[in-house]
Formats: C-alpha cells, sequence, structure tokens
C-alpha cells in the first residue's frame, strides 16, 4: 500500500465524491418507532419517486400496517 | 413486535445501498471487512448537501435513509461497533447525469477577483453559499467523466454561486479536454473579463468554435472599477478589439443599476458595437432582500424610466441590444407580450444586408402569416437551409424580403449554433411563451372534469396568460371558470418579481390567500420555478413541488412552459 496518498483519490485514480452523515447524537422519542420510521422513509421515497398504478400516477398521503386498518398520516 | 422489525429493516435497506454506496470512518477510511487504511496528510474533501438536493436528490434521499437507519441502532463488526462518518458514491460511471458544457464549466469555476456592487450573489440566502475551490483532482475526474456528445457529467450541482471559470489555472487544459472529446460544440463562456488579456484570448481563439458573454457593465475605466472593483478595469475594456481580431463571437452584458449613468451605458454599447459584439444585453436590475433589508430604490420606476431612455436607442446602434426581463418591455412598449418584433440584427447577417432593421414586425414567412414570436423563431429556423420570404411592417409600410445564409458568413455571424440563436441574424425576444404550453390548461381541466380552476401566474406574464385564454376560447371550450390568481416572491422579497425566483412556501402562501372565499377543483402553476434548476421538480430551495398539493389539499396540475419567465 502506497503512504501518503491522496485520501480524496480512490484506487482506481478517480475524485472520490463523499458526504458527510451528521447523525443527530439526541435520540426522537416516539410512542410508535416502527410507525415513525416508516413514515419519514415514504415520506423521503415520495420525494424522489411516483408511485403507479396500470401506468397511471397515484398520489398518496397515508398508509397502514397490513395487520390493521388504522391509517397513518403522512403530510399532517 | 413492531419494533423487533425494525434492525433487520436496517440490515436490509444498508445491503439494497451497498451496490451504491459504502460507509466511511471520520478519516474517510472504508467501513469494510477488507478496510483499508489510508493517509490523511490531506484534508477530507466533502460535497455540499444543498446544491446536490436539487439537482440529484437521489443522494440526498440516501443520506437520509442512513440517517433515519443510524439513529435507530448502532452497527457492528467484528472488532466491535462502528461510527460511520460519511459516505461515498461507488462506480462513478453510474452516477452520470444531463450536463450541458456550461453546467459543466461552471462547476470548474474559480474566484471572479472582482466584487460588483450589484452582485446577485449577495442577494442569496446563506445555505445557498456553497463556495468551494475545486480541487485538481476533482477537475480531472468531472473531465474524464463527462460526456459532451451524450450531454452526460458527473453528478454535480446545478446551482452554482457562478464565479469565474477562466481564472482557474486549469483553463486550458479543461478547454484542450473538452475539444478532445467533441471537436465541433459551442462552448459558452460567461466572464468578467477581468483574466482576458492576449494570451488566454489567443488560447480561446485555438479552441474555436466559442460564444463568450463578457460582463464588462462599463467601457470606461474608473466607473468600471468603482462599479465592480476590478483592480486592472483596463483587461476586460482591451479584450474587445482582442475578440474582434481572434474572430470569437462575443455578447456584453451591462447591469443598468441605478448608480451607472445612462450616458455611460450608452458610451459602452457604442464601444461593443464598434467592436462587433453580437449583441449587448441590458438587465434590469433588482436585489433580494438577503441583498439589502431596506428599500433600495422603485425597481418598477426604474425600470420604466430605463427602457424609455434605451428603447429608442434601438435604431441609433447597429448591435442588437436586449433589454432583460424581455417579457417586461415587451408588455410595456407593444401591444402583446408575444408580438413578433425585432429586437435587431446581428452585423454580416443575412438579416443585417437585405435592411430588416430594429422595431420591424414580422408578419408572413413565406405567405404563412405570423402572429407571435414563438410562430416566427419556430418558422425561422425550419427554413434555415433555404430562402424564405419574410414580410415586415414597418411603422405603417409593408414590404417584402427575401434572406439566405450563405456557406461561409462573416463575423461575428460565423457559425451553426448563432444561426439557431438567432436565425439569419433576426433577434428576437428571448423568453417566448408558447401559446400550446397554455393551452394544455384546457386538457387538465378535461382530465379532472373541472369545474373551477385556479390558475398562478407571475404578475409579468398574466396580461399574456389572459390573452391566450381568451384567444383560443378555453374557459368556454371547457366549460369551466378560470380565476388567475398572481403570484408573489415571499422568500427572496426586495425588488423580486419573477416566477423563475418563486419557491413552493411562496406558491403556498399565495394559494392560500386566494382561498379565503374561493374553493377551486383543480389548481394549475407553472413549472418555471422548479425546471430550470432541477429535473426532480425541486424548488430552489430543495422542496419537490408535489409539496403545494399535499398542503394544499387539492388536486395540482404543472404546465411546462415559458408563460412565467422573467
Amino acid at each position: 500500500m502506497k503512504k501518503n496518498r491522496n485520501p480524496n483519490v480512490d484506487e482506481k485514480g478517480d475524485f472520490i465524491l463523499r458526504w458527510k452523515l451528521d447523525i443527530p447524537k439526541k435520540k426522537r422519542r416516539s410512542k410508535d418507532p416502527f410507525r415513525d420510521f416508516t413514515r419519514d422513509l415514504l415520506k423521503e421515497l415520495l420525494d424522489i419517486v411516483m408511485l403507479t398504478y396500470k401506468g397511471e400516477d397515484v398520489k398518496v398521503d397515508g398508509f397502514h400496517f397490513l395487520n390493521s386498518v388504522e391509517v397513518h398520516g403522512l403530510y399532517k | 413486535m413492531k419494533n423487533k422489525s425494525i434492525p433487520s429493516l436496517c440490515e436490509n435497506i444498508l445491503t439494497w445501498l451497498s451496490p451504491l454506496i459504502c460507509l466511511e470512518n471520520k478519516d474517510g477510511s472504508l467501513i469494510s471487512p477488507k478496510k483499508t487504511k489510508i493517509g490523511i496528510n490531506r484534508p477530507l474533501e466533502y460535497q455540499p448537501d444543498y446544491p446536490y438536493s436539487i439537482s440529484d436528490p437521489r443522494i440526498i434521499f440516501m443520506q437520509k435513509l442512513l440517517k433515519i437507519v443510524l439513529r435507530q441502532g448502532r452497527l457492528f463488526s467484528r472488532h466491535g461497533p462502528i461510527y460511520p462518518f460519511a459516505f461515498r458514491l461507488r462506480q462513478l460511471n453510474n452516477w452520470l447525469i444531463k450536463t450541458n458544457t456550461e453546467n459543466f464549466l461552471a462547476q470548474l469555476a474559480w474566484d471572479c477577483g472582482v466584487n460588483c456592487v450589484f452582485c446577485y450573489q449577495k442577494g442569496n440566502p446563506s445555505f445557498m453559499k456553497t463556495k468551494k475551490r475545486i480541487s485538481k483532482a476533482e477537475i480531472k475526474t468531472r473531465l474524464k467523466y463527462f460526456k459532451p456528445k451524450r450531454n452526460l457529467g458527473l453528478v454535480g450541482p446545478k446551482i452554482i454561486e457562478r464565479d469565474e471559470v477562466l481564472h482557474n489555472p486549469n483553463i486550458s487544459d479543461i478547454i484542450k479536454g473538452i475539444r478532445k472529446k467533441d471537436r465541433f460544440r459551442k462552448i459558452d463562456i460567461c466572464t468578467n473579463g477581468s483574466s482576458l488579456d492576449a494570451k488566454k484570448v489567443k488560447m480561446l481563439a485555438k479552441n474555436r468554435p466559442l460564444l463568450l458573454i463578457l460582463s464588462l457593465n462599463s467601457a470606461d475605466p474608473k466607473i468600471r472599477k468603482r462599479l465592480m472593483k476590478d483592480l486592472h478595469p483596463e483587461v476586460a475594456i482591451a479584450s474587445l478589439p482582442l475578440l474582434k481580431k481572434h474572430r470569437i463571437p462575443f455578447m456584453i452584458s451591462i447591469v443598468a443599476w441605478p448608480d451607472l449613468p445612462f450616458s455611460d451605458i450608452e458610451k459602452t454599447i457604442r464601444y461593443a458595437d464598434e467592436n462587433d459584439a453580437y449583441a449587448v444585453r441590458l438587465c434590469l436590475p433588482g436585489y433580494s432582500r438577503f441583498f439589502s433589508k431596506t428599500k433600495l430604490f422603485d425597481a418598477k420606476k426604474y425600470w420604466l424610466k430605463t427602457i424609455k431612455y434605451f428603447h429608442p436607442l434601438y435604431n441609433k446602434f447597429q448591435v442588437p441590444i436586449e433589454i432583460v426581463p424581455h417579457i417586461f418591455i415587451q408588455n410595456q412598449m407593444y401591444a402583446r407580450a408575444d408580438l413578433p418584433m425585432v429586437i435587431g440584427t446581428i452585423k454580416n447577417s443575412p438579416a443585417y444586408y437585405c435592411g430588416i432593421r430594429p422595431q420591424d414586425q414580422i408578419m408572413e414567412i413565406n405567405e404563412w402569416k405570423v402572429d407571435s414570436i414563438e410562430e416566427a423563431r419556430n418558422l425561422l429556423i425550419s427554413n434555415l437551409d433555404y430562402k424564405p420570404k419574410i414580410k415586415v411592417k414597418r411603422k405603417k409600410s409593408l414590404f417584402e424580403v427575401r434572406v439566405e445564409n450563405k456557406p461561409r458568413d462573416r463575423y461575428p455571424y460565423c457559425f451553426e449554433e448563432l444561426k439557431l440563436l438567432a436565425p439569419f441574424g433576426i433577434v428576437l425576444a428571448g423568453n417566448e411563451i408558447s401559446h400550446d404550453d397554455i393551452k394544455d390548461i384546457g386538457r387538465h381541466i378535461s382530465i379532472h372534469n373541472a369545474k373551477n380552476v385556479l390558475v398562478l401566474t407571475s404578475p409579468r406574464a398574466r396580461p399574456f396568460l389572459k390573452h391566450v385564454l381568451k384567444k383560443y376560447d378555453i374557459p368556454k371550450m371547457y366549460d369551466a371558470k378560470i380565476r388567475l390568481v398572481t403570484s408573489q416572491n415571499h422568500f427572496f422579497g426586495g425588488s423580486v418579481d419573477s416566477a423563475d425566483l418563486l419557491t413552493v412556501e411562496d406558491c403556498i402562501k399565495s394559494i392560500k390567500q386566494s382561498l379565503k372565499n374561493y374553493k377551486p377543483d383543480l389548481i394549475i402553476l407553472p413549472d418555471t420555478p422548479f425546471t430550470p434548476y432541477s429535473d426532480w421538480r425541486r424548488d430552489l430551495t430543495g422542496r419537490v413541488n408535489l409539496d403545494i398539493e399535499r398542503e394544499i389539499g387539492i388536486p395540482t396540475e404543472f404546465i411546462y412552459t415559458y408563460m412565467a419567465t422573467t
């Protein structure tokens, strides 16, 4: 392994495109962490994809778990 | 039961992401069983989040996904807990996005070396200030992955505080590198000219075709020095004859800042005219609330004063004078914003030789009646290889001319791309408004079977939108009531009055204000605040336009139009 190699360049010689993660130290308190986790995940996903059904756009504003009918809003 | 499933889902997400990215420690080393240690003599370079949230939010999505996962639990390896600090992209070949040469060059810009009193960057909010000097290694890699023939480049910022690419010490290698990949494509360069000496102009001349937009502002060294804090104003001023000598077509731009006397602007236009600039762009001034908390000047009044002074000068100079925003001057000076009025003709072009002059109105092309700028431009472009007959109205008289491009046209009308920008050398207002796109409102009304439709428009586009809706009788044809609501630029504030600079929040506020005694069943917006910066429907703050419908709760559609351009 070469010493003093430029840490901004990978083994192929390409510049490394990197981003910090900055994970907040404080954990968010939640009564239902899995629901919040799913909501966060879906919200982020729906900002980069549009769901479709038979080729038509489907806009969603909530979700429910398959073992329950309780709907959890995404945006309000 | 619910909590137990989080770790396995997190593990799955990390597995899904692993072909795309790898996690890093704080020192940049990879988190993997076969991790390799690398030196840390140089500081690690990180990409800023903000511009990527607009140009490629997939990256920010993965970042947020990782944060969500890592907030829920801790990662472990055989050696104990792991604390990922950053992540990097794998296989850069998979991260190529639409990039043109202009955007590519802007990513490689350097400090501008001047400090203009009107600099728009001073009017940007702090989160947009993500300036960094790009390293040689990054330049090399970006150049390696840049594919100008396919308009692809390595994922990078599209919103950039554009500085000065000609100040990059590697500019010669960069331009040569682009030329190696595409010998014939035009390269657009925006510059303040402060480093445009004979050596640099010669280097550029070797890499034609190039088109320069030179931010000159004043041809008087004292005034340029005061206005731009340029320590060597003579360099930029002396570059005009050099560009002419080396046959590099250029446009000069002037910001009509209230400090700048009209007499000086006129002198600068004359200087550009003498040196065969292909056009002069006169930018009407503005400022945001981040630029100045107090009112600096009455923009509307000053804009009117400026166009009243310069519009009559169109015929005084040969060089076409484009006053921007075009739609403002078209609204003020003509019966309609999209009347096909000639701004000017490029010197030595077919239109110049056949006598078309500024303020002529194009009436017919090859006996086809022409009613808008869009029609005129499309017909001229489709006839570039022929010899079209153009009927022109000048004051009250009508006459016909024939125009024809020659195999070797003379400088400055001398390369193919300029022929598309100004077909046959005829300069028309740039931000034309497409009738077809506005007619698209009808399609949305029909799909939603809507009866009450709210259409958001910028103040400047409103008169034209009203005209087109009436012309094609859209409310009657689709049996719907259409209410035009004017948008306001709350976010940028100051004198900003442009749809391009609207944010999602601005749209929501403007719509909500009109909903007090009114309930539409469909909302239609222009997509102009979102498309110039992003293929991902983001506004300038990085927010997705789908949030408007999510917040308002009424079906919302976007029309792909120029209707609300500045």
